[in-house]
């Protein structure tokens, strides 16, 4: 019996070893954490990590052979196939702070693998990590290896919170990078016949080691630069009187672009684009290439002006006063459907309006007021570390953010509504109803374009919609930083 | 009997105005130039552009409803719609100078329209331009109207040259721009009918003036940048012996990006591509956004550094000398299967390659010997002005031979440079071409179209774009 264990029972080793279990019960796969309210989680009714369909694979395979455990040296110690899933927190001091990933959890898993070990052993990187990161594991294991050997493969995942099992029944790609050596291919020919119980061959890419470290950075930097390079066309739009979703929908139809990923908004979020983007940058740097470092930062740099121009605009609207005015924000998630907020522009809005004095009243379907507070009291990127690093929440934020229960809670007597997620229930809202609540001039900013701006014109909202011909009263305000 | 007219016989006018007739036998369409040559190369059998299929579909209408005139002022005047299909080309100096769109020719010949019109007429932005130029021309227009009526509509074309008439029997979307009135709607209708003939509805987009002239920009920009992208990466590929063919596929296999337009090379050319980004550029810097066009304006920075990195590798790799060594050029097209050479890589790695006083020998199966002179003596957009203002080629570059083919190009050669993908250089005979060479003997693939591990046995160093290095050029680091 093959014999898997996972270390890091987080986002991405959980669901992957939950559906590698289901699809080969010939398989024994265990996974592992030193955390042991965590491992407690997995094996209980209510899963540390909610995700469509989830649930029902792990019922299907837990006791049977899904194992999840805190015995991390024994199942490292018994397994024939090691994924190495462990976070890799972005830097927040020294060399490299805010772009480099920080690999002291990589470090010390390696070195227990070698201690541990007794037998031969795949080693696979599961988690996202700089290019080379496997040539500096090797080094470790070999120097510590007492005749065992290893060989190292690169397995990146892709899939999206949210989709994630389904993103793992049906990937579009699953990615194995080795050594170009007989044992090397020999190794990655076994990884190659797991997923191949349930993944079509087509749909199994091998390539080198490198290849396959740099394909998940560059994937995601590819995804992300197509968010950037609307929202670049969003702001000449506003110049110009064009529409950004007639320009998208017109350059999406050329099949060699495609239709995805091309929603102008305030700005992308999530734990992936902005620390793998920034990672690809300090590599960049770190090999001598200032010109290709200075190419993938404008993507970040984009972003950044989107979300700084969406609270000029905001702020400029308003007789560029904001000071003790309420501002309702709906929305605080980085995408809808999730409670996830790290990286979400709701948070670089927030403190921008905040800065300026504004009083802001926040309402979203998901995120709790706990994760509000805490967020708009953090520094970039600590979200990244273990919960007990992070800092306390700040008590002076309390005068100025409240959370609401509902948008017209949120939106009474506010001068402003900003929309910054786009949850369905937002395109729905009686805005008639809120309308007559709030001080006039009354504003809308959507900055996912959700709501229909000639209707709510017709009410008497002011609307600013991100990319869309200027309204009348804003074109005579321009935001001008 | 509706008529049109289109005025401009060039790559775009022709072949458009060819299949609209094709398609639309009870519309009259005329192209009118002030060009007699073009305009009589059009009525002959030797049409003055090449494009498969494009000889076929003239002759079935050239004469029944297709004419090709000089009677400019006539056909305008008698027409319904008229496609305005001039060249934009790049200013080379003044405000902008090497950025913005000169719109002289669109100038003159919105005044001329305004001076022979007798009727409302639709006048349909066919050929690439600045946002707001409909704007502009509707106010020459309207300032000069006499009571005549005109509706301004963009229209882009999105052609690939070499694919032009598949392109236009099935395009992947028709887009028509128009203003956002009852009249602009009609027009806009108008224009719907005539591409329905043969294009599906869900493929015919409408959109406002703007979108639609800016939707042209922006596609070519999001194109190129998928070319730099992979280009970026190709760097960092050799840095960290990753292979750019590898990752491009992985990347590529994500149904939210696409497998197009992600080949790695020595650096896209073409007539629309940069001159298009450097205009979205321009367009950026006048409306106060900065931060927008520094954006674009990398992905013209990651072109010339991808083509500039290439040449350094070369120089690098032969002892950082290439003082009176012979170097053979294979491809000096922008891509293959063409003659257009403009804004090709070759121009300036050969450039490159000139500066550090090398001996080049160029051979290209399509590609004539003058117009490589005349590229080489050139400075930036010149090609894109008319012929008779453009530098009559000074003595020939004496550093500089074009031959007819690709073994003697390489007689003699210290190293090869593949700068365009042609077919042939996929099957020449390598062992033969290596015997010839001087040694070490080097082989640069700016297309990837060589197979690196067979030239190495046979005794090639070879560097290919994005490619894990030959230990050879491990050693010594192309660093400007």
């Amino acid at each position: 019996m093959v014999k898997i264990c996972c270390i890091g029972a987080g986002y991405v080793g959980g669901p992957t070893m939950a559906v590698i279990a289901l699809k080969c019960p010939a398989i024994e796969v265990v996974v592992v954490d030193i955390s042991e309210p965590r491992i407690a989680g997995w094996n209980s009714e209510r899963l540390p990590i909610y995700e469509p369909g989830l649930d029902d694979v792990v019922r299907q395979c837990r006791g049977r052979n899904l194992f999840f455990s805190t015995e991390v040296h024994r199942h490292v110690g018994d397994a024939d196939i090691v994924f190495v899933s462990v976070n890799t927190p972005t830097k927040t001091c020294g060399l490299g702070a805010g772009k480099a990933a920080d690999l002291t959890y990589w470090e010390s898993a390696a070195r227990m693998i070698a201690d541990v070990s007794r037998s031969d052993k795949i080693v696979v990187e599961k988690s996202t990590v700089p290019v080379k990161t496997a040539e500096a594991i090797e080094k470790i294991l070999v120097h510590n290896s007492r005749g065992v050997r290893y060989q190292i493969l690169s397995n990146p995942e892709f899939l999206a919170e949210g989709t994630a099992v389904q993103d793992l029944f049906a990937p579009d790609r699953v990615l194995i990078g080795g050594r170009e050596t007989p044992e090397g291919r020999a190794a990655v020919a076994r990884l190659r016949d797991v997923y191949a119980q349930w993944v079509p061959g087509d749909r199994i890419i091998t390539t080198n080691l490198w290849s396959a470290e740099l394909s998940k950075l560059a994937a995601n930097a590819f995804l992300a630069q197509r968010i950037s390079s609307v929202n670049a066309i969003s702001a000449l739009c506003e110049a110009t009187g064009a529409d950004v979703t007639e320009v998208a929908h017109s350059v999406g139809r050329d099949a060699r672009i495609g239709p995805r990923f091309l929603s102008a908004s305030v700005g992308f979020g999530g734990s992936c684009f902005q620390k793998d983007i920034l990672n690809l940058v300090y590599i960049c740097e770190c090999y001598g290439l200032p010109e290709v470092a200075a190419y993938w930062r404008e993507v970040i740099r984009i972003n950044d002006h989107q979300k700084s121009r969406f609270v000029n605009r905001v702020v400029s609207s308003m007789f560029n006063t904001v000071a003790g005015k309420k501002i309702a924000v709906l929305g605080f998630a980085f995408k809808k459907d999730t409670g996830d907020t790290r990286e979400t522009p709701a948070i670089d809005v927030c403190n921008g309006l905040l800065g300026d004095k504004a009083v802001i009243s926040i309402y979203d379907p998901q995120v709790t007021g706990e994760q509000v507070s805490r967020d708009l009291a953090m520094n970039k990127f600590d979200w990244d570390h273990p919960r007990h690093l992070q800092p306390l929440s700040a008590t002076d934020l309390a005068k100025q953010v409240a959370v609401a229960p509902d948008a017209y809670e949120a939106a009474r007597d506010a001068h402003a509504v900003c929309i910054l997620t786009e949850w369905d229930e937002f395109r729905t809202l009686d805005y008639k109803r809120m309308f007559d609540a709030m001080h006039k001039p009354a504003f809308i900013f959507d900055g996912r374009n959700v709501v229909d701006p000639a209707k709510l014109r017709e009410i008497g909202f002011v609307v600013y919609a991100i990319g869309k011909p200027l309204d009348d009263w804003l074109k005579d305000m321009p935001a001008v930083a």
